[in-house]
C-alpha cells in the first residue's frame, strides 16, 4: 500500500516531461545568423524560418524566410535583444551558415566568434562566412528560387561547388577555430556576396523572376592573419590554395593554345601530397600534385588518338598547373605572408625541435621558404568524342 | 557476512567497466599532456593495473571473505581500524558529491537546460536510494543489461564518427613534442587515482563474490578493457576538435559527439550520447554509495546498511549543492584538489596494510624456524 501512495507522489515529477521545455509552436529556428559591426555596437540578423511557409506543400505567397536585425553593444547582446522583434525563442540548433561582415572580420573575429562557440545549442559543424562587398545581413536578406531560403541556397551552393569547381570550400566553425588558436598555420574563410540589386532582392518577386533582380554567390577564399582578415583572393590564387590543401575534388584547368582558343582539362580526381625535408638549414618542401582527368574542351587542332599527343597535352597541363601553384605560393609568400596552407604544421610535425626555433620569427622563415613544384597530370579519357571538332574537309 | 548474496565473475566486470568509463569518459582527461594524452592513458592504466593486481591484489588473496573494514580492524586493531575506515566513508562521500555534481552539470548543459539543480539531484538521488536499496546483486544485473548498451553505443559512436569527414589525422603529431616527461606528469597525479585509482571501493565490494578464484584477473580485464575505451576516446577527441577546444571546453566528448554528421541522416546524437555517459556515472554513483553505507554497517555492527541509505543521500545531496557553486570550482577540485586528497586512501594506506601482511607472515615462518 505504501509503495502505491509512494508512486502517486511520484507521478508528478515524472509524468510533466522536461522542467523548462520548450514546445515546437513556441520555438522559431534560425537557420543562419550574420553579425554586423557597427560604429556603436553590433548587428546581429537572424534569419527566422516562417513554418507555415517551408513545408513542401507552401503556398509560396510569402517569403519563406524572415530577417530581423537588432543591434546591441556586444553580439550576445545583440542577439538576446532580438527578442523584443520575435514571438517566439530562437533555437539555435539548426543554424547551418553563420555570416561575419568584412569589417568585423578585419577588426578582429575573435568577440564574435566566442559568443558563438560558447553557447550550448549551435552545432560546431556550422559553415562560416565572410561577406564580400556587402553587409552580411543583406545576404540573408535575398529572396532564392530553387532552395526555400537563402541559408538552405548558400549551404546547399557550398557543397556543389565543393564538388563541380573547387575554388572555395566549406569552413567549419570547428576547423576555423582550429587554425585560429594553432601557432602553425593561419585561418581562411570562403566569402559570399550578392550580385545586383539588394534592394529588389528581398521581395517575393526575386524568387518569382525568371531572371532574379539579385543573386547570392560564392566568392574566393579571405585571408587571415591571427584574427584579422587581411585579403581577399581572386580566383586564380583562390583555386591555387585549395590545390596546395589538397581540397579540390573537380574543377577545369585552362590551357590557351591559340589566340582565344582553349583546351580545357576537367579534373575528376587532385591528390596533393607535401612533404619537408628538415636535414639543411633551411627547411626545404616539395610539393607534388598528381592529377587525373578528362578532357572537356578541345579547340586546336591535336591529334588525340596518339599517345605522343596526348602526353605533349598532359605535359602543357602540367606546365600550366604548375605555374598556377608557384604563383599562389608566391602571392602567399610575398603578397600576404599568411600561412595557410599550414607549412609551418608539416616542420612542427616531422621536427618539433627546429619548429621551436622557427616559430619566433616564422613570418619571415615564410617568406624566403624553398620549395619545389612536381605536377603529374594523366587525361584518362578524352570525353565522348576523340578529335576535337574541325571542318577541314569541307 | 554474506547473506546469500552471490555475484558472478561477469558481473563484477561489468560494474567495474561502468565504474572506469564514470564521468572520466566524457571530461577527456589526461588533456594537459596535449596530443599525447593517449600515452598519458596508457601509462596510467599500466600503474593502475599493477596498483590492482598487486597491492589491491595481496589484500584480497588473504581475507577474501572480509570486507575492507574488517580488513583495517584486523591488521591495524579495532579502534585505528574503525577510525580510518570513518575517514574512508568520508572520503567515498566527498567523491561522490562530484560525481552527481558531474552528472548534474552535464544534464543541464546539453539536456535539461535550465532545471533547478534540485530537482535533478532528487531525482538521481531517488532511483540511487531505490537502487542500492535493492543490493549489489540488482545492481550487478542492471550492469549486464546496460553494459551491451553502452558498449554498442561506444562502437556506434566511434563508426559514425570515422564516417562524418571531421578527422584531421595531423593533430596526433608530433609524438612526444616535448619528451615524456609532461605526459608522464599529466598522467600520475591523475591517473592513479582517477579512473583507475579508485578501485579502491572494489575491496569492499570482492566479498559479495560467488568464487574466489580469478578475481584479480577478472579486475585487470576490467582495467584493460575501460582503457582501450578511454584511449580511442580521448584519440578521436584529439583528432575531430583539436588540443586547443579540449582544453577549453566543458565536456569535450560532447562537443566531438556534435560533429557526427553521416550524409546528413546520422546527426544530433548528443542526448542519446548524454545519457550513455550517465549511466557509467550512475553506476559508479551506485557503487560509491553502496560502500558507504556497508562501511558504516560494518564499523557500526548494525544489521541492515539500508538504513544508512537515505542519510547518506541527503547528505550528499546537500553537500553537493551548497559545496561545490559553479563549474569551475567543480573543474578545480576534480583536477587539482580530488588527486592529492585520494592518493592516501587508494595507494598508501593499502599499501600499508599489504606491508603488514607481508611483514607478517615473514614473522610467521620466523617464529616456525
Amino acid at each position: 500500500m505504501k509503495i502505491k501512495y509512494f508512486c502517486i507522489f511520484l507521478l508528478p515529477f515524472l509524468l510533466t516531461g522536461c522542467w523548462s521545455a520548450n514546445e515546437l509552436n513556441e520555438l522559431t529556428l534560425i537557420t543562419s545568423m550574420a553579425i554586423d559591426k557597427e560604429e556603436d555596437g553590433y548587428l546581429v540578423t537572424l534569419a527566422i524560418t516562417v513554418p507555415s511557409e517551408a513545408t513542401i506543400n507552401a503556398p509560396g505567397r510569402s517569403a519563406s524566410t524572415v530577417v530581423s536585425s537588432t543591434r546591441g553593444i556586444n553580439a550576445c547582446d545583440a542577439f538576446r535583444r532580438t527578442s523584443s522583434k520575435i514571438s517566439r525563442t530562437p533555437n539555435l540548433s539548426h543554424i547551418q551558415n553563420i555570416i561575419i561582415s568584412e569589417e568585423l572580420a578585419k577588426e578582429g573575429i575573435l568577440p564574435a566568434i566566442d559568443c558563438i562557440i560558447r553557447d550550448d545549442q549551435l552545432r560546431p559543424t556550422s559553415f562560416l562566412f565572410i561577406a564580400k562587398g556587402v553587409k552580411a545581413k543583406d545576404v540573408l536578406a535575398i529572396n532564392t528560387s530553387i532552395e526555400h531560403s537563402a541559408s538552405s541556397k548558400i549551404s546547399q551552393m557550398i557543397k556543389n561547388a565543393e564538388v563541380n569547381y573547387s575554388i572555395v570550400n566549406a569552413v567549419s566553425l570547428v576547423e576555423f577555430i582550429n587554425s585560429l588558436t594553432t601557432p602553425d598555420k593561419e585561418a581562411y574563410l570562403p566569402g559570399i556576396g550578392v550580385y545586383g540589386d539588394l534592394e529588389k532582392g528581398n521581395t517575393v518577386d526575386n524568387s518569382q523572376d525568371v531572371a532574379p533582380s539579385a543573386i547570392i554567390y560564392l566568392a574566393p577564399y579571405a585571408l587571415f592573419k591571427k584574427d584579422k582578415m587581411i585579403a581577399w583572393l581572386d580566383d586564380y590564387t583562390s583555386k591555387g590554395v585549395n590545390f596546395l590543401l589538397n581540397d579540390v575534388k573537380s574543377t577545369m584547368i585552362n590551357y590557351q593554345c591559340d589566340n582565344d582558343r582553349y583546351f580545357v582539362l576537367n579534373v575528376r580526381k587532385a591528390k596533393t601530397k607535401i612533404k619537408v625535408n628538415t636535414k639543411g638549414k633551411v627547411p626545404k618542401f616539395t610539393i607534388s600534385a598528381d592529377i587525373k582527368g578528362t578532357i572537356c574542351q578541345a579547340d586546336c587542332r591535336l591529334d588525340l588518338t596518339k599517345t605522343s599527343k596526348v602526353k605533349e597535352l598532359e605535359n602543357k597541363f602540367q606546365r600550366v598547373i604548375k605555374q598556377q601553384l608557384q604563383k599562389t605560393m608566391a602571392n602567399l609568400q610575398t603578397n600576404y605572408t599568411s600561412d595557410v596552407l599550414g607549412l609551418g604544421g608539416y616542420i612542427h610535425r616531422k621536427d618539433h625541435k627546429l619548429w621551436k626555433n622557427l616559430n619566433k620569427d616564422w613570418e619571415e622563415v615564410f617568406k624566403n621558404l624553398q620549395y619545389e613544384i612536381e605536377v603529374k597530370v594523366t587525361i584518362v579519357q578524352p570525353g565522348a568524342i576523340i578529335n576535337p571538332i574541325t571542318n577541314d574537309d569541307k | 557476512m554474506t547473506e546469500k548474496i552471490n555475484i558472478s565473475k561477469f558481473q563484477l566486470y561489468v560494474i567495474m567497466f561502468h565504474y572506469m568509463l564514470g564521468p572520466a569518459s566524457v571530461l577527456c582527461i589526461g588533456g594537459e599532456a596535449n596530443q599525447d594524452a593517449w600515452i598519458a592513458i596508457i601509462i596510467a592504466s599500466i600503474i593502475g593495473i599493477i596498483n590492482f593486481s598487486l597491492i589491491y591484489g595481496t589484500i584480497y588473496k588473504y581475507n577474501n571473505e572480509l570486507s575492507f573494514v574488517k580488513v583495517l580492524e584486523k591488521y591495524f586493531g579495532v579502534i585505528i581500524g574503525k577510525i580510518i575506515s570513518s575517514i574512508y566513508v568520508i572520503y567515498f562521500l566527498l567523491t561522490s558529491v562530484l560525481i552527481i555534481r558531474h552528472i548534474y552539470e552535464m544534464v543541464t548543459m546539453y539536456l535539461l537546460v535550465g532545471t533547478p539543480i534540485i530537482v535533478i539531484i532528487f531525482l538521481n538521488l531517488l532511483m540511487i536510494i531505490y537502487a542500492v536499496n535493492k543490493g549489489i546483486e540488482t545492481i550487478a544485473r542492471a550492469g549486464e543489461i546496460y553494459f551491451f548498451a553502452t558498449i554498442g553505443a561506444y562502437i556506434s559512436f566511434i563508426l559514425f564518427l570515422t564516417l562524418s569527414d571531421v578527422i584531421d589525422i595531423n593533430n596526433l603529431f608530433p609524438v612526444l613534442e616535448n619528451g615524456l616527461k609532461p605526459v608522464i606528469k599529466a598522467s600520475l597525479p591523475l591517473f592513479i587515482i582517477y579512473p583507475f585509482g579508485e578501485l579502491v571501493s572494489f575491496l569492499y565490494i570482492f566479498q559479495y563474490l560467488n568464487k574466489t578464484k580469478g578475481t584479480i584477473k577478472t579486475g585487470t580485464f576490467a582495467i584493460f578493457s575501460a582503457t582501450i575505451i578511454i584511449t580511442i576516446i580521448t584519440i578521436l577527441n584529439i583528432v575531430t576538435i583539436g588540443v586547443y577546444l579540449i582544453h577549453n571546453s566543458a565536456y569535450p566528448t560532447m562537443k566531438m559527439i556534435r560533429l557526427i554528421n553521416v550524409e546528413n541522416i546520422i546527426q544530433r546524437l548528443d542526448s542519446l550520447a548524454v545519457l550513455i555517459f550517465l549511466t557509467s556515472s550512475f553506476f559508479k554513483l551506485i557503487i560509491f554509495i553502496f560502500v558507504i553505507c556497508n562501511s558504516i554497517r560494518d564499523i557500526t555492527g548494525v544489521k541492515k546498511y539500508q538504513y544508512f541509505i537515505i542519510p547518506a543521500a541527503i547528505i550528499i545531496g546537500i553537500i553537493s549543492i551548497l559545496l561545490i557553486t559553479s563549474y569551475t570550482k567543480l573543474i578545480y577540485v576534480t583536477k587539482f584538489v580530488e588527486p592529492y586528497v585520494s592518493l592516501p586512501f587508494e595507494l598508501i594506506i593499502p599499501l600499508i596494510v599489504v606491508i603488514i601482511i607481508v611483514l607478517r607472515k615473514f614473522l610467521h615462518k620466523f617464529k616456525e624456524t
